[in-house]
């Protein structure tokens, strides 16, 4: 083991520099993997912060709701077909933040959820 | 880029996942899977049909991989003269030749998905390797079947969080195509560093004959 060792250091080192830095790799992507799965686990974080890609309608599935709970929460146009618009357009016509946005559409599916047991 | 990239998905949808996925079969930085799960997410969700995500997102990848193949292939067939002109050179080439012969079909299908970021790097080697093109096109077909299946259907089935499949399938990828690179790195190097005794052993016994 160790003759093969000084054998490979003395002959071909850039190559075992790159299979150590590649052994490397492989460990960080493996305890990433890992300890993301722990993470998402947590029952507490499966709730998803609301993000400037998604959408309306995605928002709603994510939270568990019907579409129009989520209309109604940020106030969209009430006649007009939900429309594929990301959240970060429509926090900006509405003038809020995601933060808002997201506190508004938690406590409608929280009163959707509590008066639908 | 990832945000940017996603940031546009609600907006420009199917069209913008058939050039994200065409993109990230050259071998350019495009968060294609994000992005087909993200779909899978919005088909879910009632936003895009998933007939059309999966189809687009099949064509762009199915389309990039043959772009790539072919212009590997015809700049390798352009500097022909140049790629065997060294004898090093020329094995190198010899060596991803035999190495196509053999295993092409086998790396070719697992590239597109089970290690989808050596995916773009084989569709080049496919390329200056001449490997057989018919071959080629059908590994690449039947492995981006599976590919975009696995990502337009997670993001469908766990549309719900899309966050949380993202980071965990982005490093389990991760895991494993630095895996499969790390394995074929320590075979080769033990094999090298087993030839060089063996040649050493020959040397010395055929000093041995001499002397005797």
């Amino acid at each position: 083991m160790l003759h093969r060792i000084k054998d490979l250091w003395a002959h071909n080192h850039t190559a075992v520099v790159a299979f150590v830095l590649v052994v490397g790799l492989t460990g960080i992507f493996g305890v990433r993997a890992v300890t993301q799965y722990i993470y998402w686990s947590d029952p507490a974080k499966q709730n998803q912060d609301l993000a400037g890609w998604m959408t309306p309608r995605y928002v709603a599935r994510s939270y568990d709701v019907p579409p129009e709970v989520v209309k109604d929460a940020w106030d969209l146009d009430p006649d007009g077909p939900l429309k594929r618009a990301s959240l970060e357009k429509i926090a900006e016509e509405l003038g809020l933040t995601l933060e808002q946005m997201q506190a508004q559409v938690a406590q409608a599916a929280a009163t959707f959820h509590g008066s639908q047991p | 880029m990832n945000d940017l990239i996603l940031g546009l998905a609600a907006d420009y949808g199917v069209p913008l996942l058939f050039i994200v996925t065409f993109l990230s079969c050259l071998a350019l930085p495009v968060p294609s899977s994000l992005l087909m799960l993200a779909s899978g997410g919005f088909a879910a969700a009632g936003d895009l049909s998933l007939m059309s995500v999966a189809t687009a997102a099949f064509c762009g990848a199915v389309l990039g991989d043959n772009v790539g193949y072919w212009i590997a292939r015809r700049l390798g067939e352009r500097m022909n003269h140049w790629l065997m002109a060294k004898p090093k050179r020329a094995k190198l080439f010899q060596r991803s030749t035999t190495f196509m012969d053999k295993w092409g079909g086998f790396a070719v299908f697992f590239s597109r998905w089970l290690v989808a970021p050596l995916g773009p790097h084989i569709n080049y080697i496919s390329g200056l390797a001449r490997y057989h093109w018919p071959r080629f096109a059908l590994w690449s077909l039947s492995g981006e079947v599976v590919w975009v299946t696995l990502y337009v259907g997670l993001g469908y089935v766990f549309a719900d969080n899309i966050a949380q499949i993202a980071s965990i399938s982005g490093n389990l990828s991760g895991f494993l195509a630095a895996g499969v690179v790390a394995i074929g790195l320590g075979v080769w190097l033990v094999r090298a560093s087993k030839a060089r005794d063996r040649r050493k052993a020959a040397n010395v016994a055929d000093e041995n004959t001499h002397e005797a």
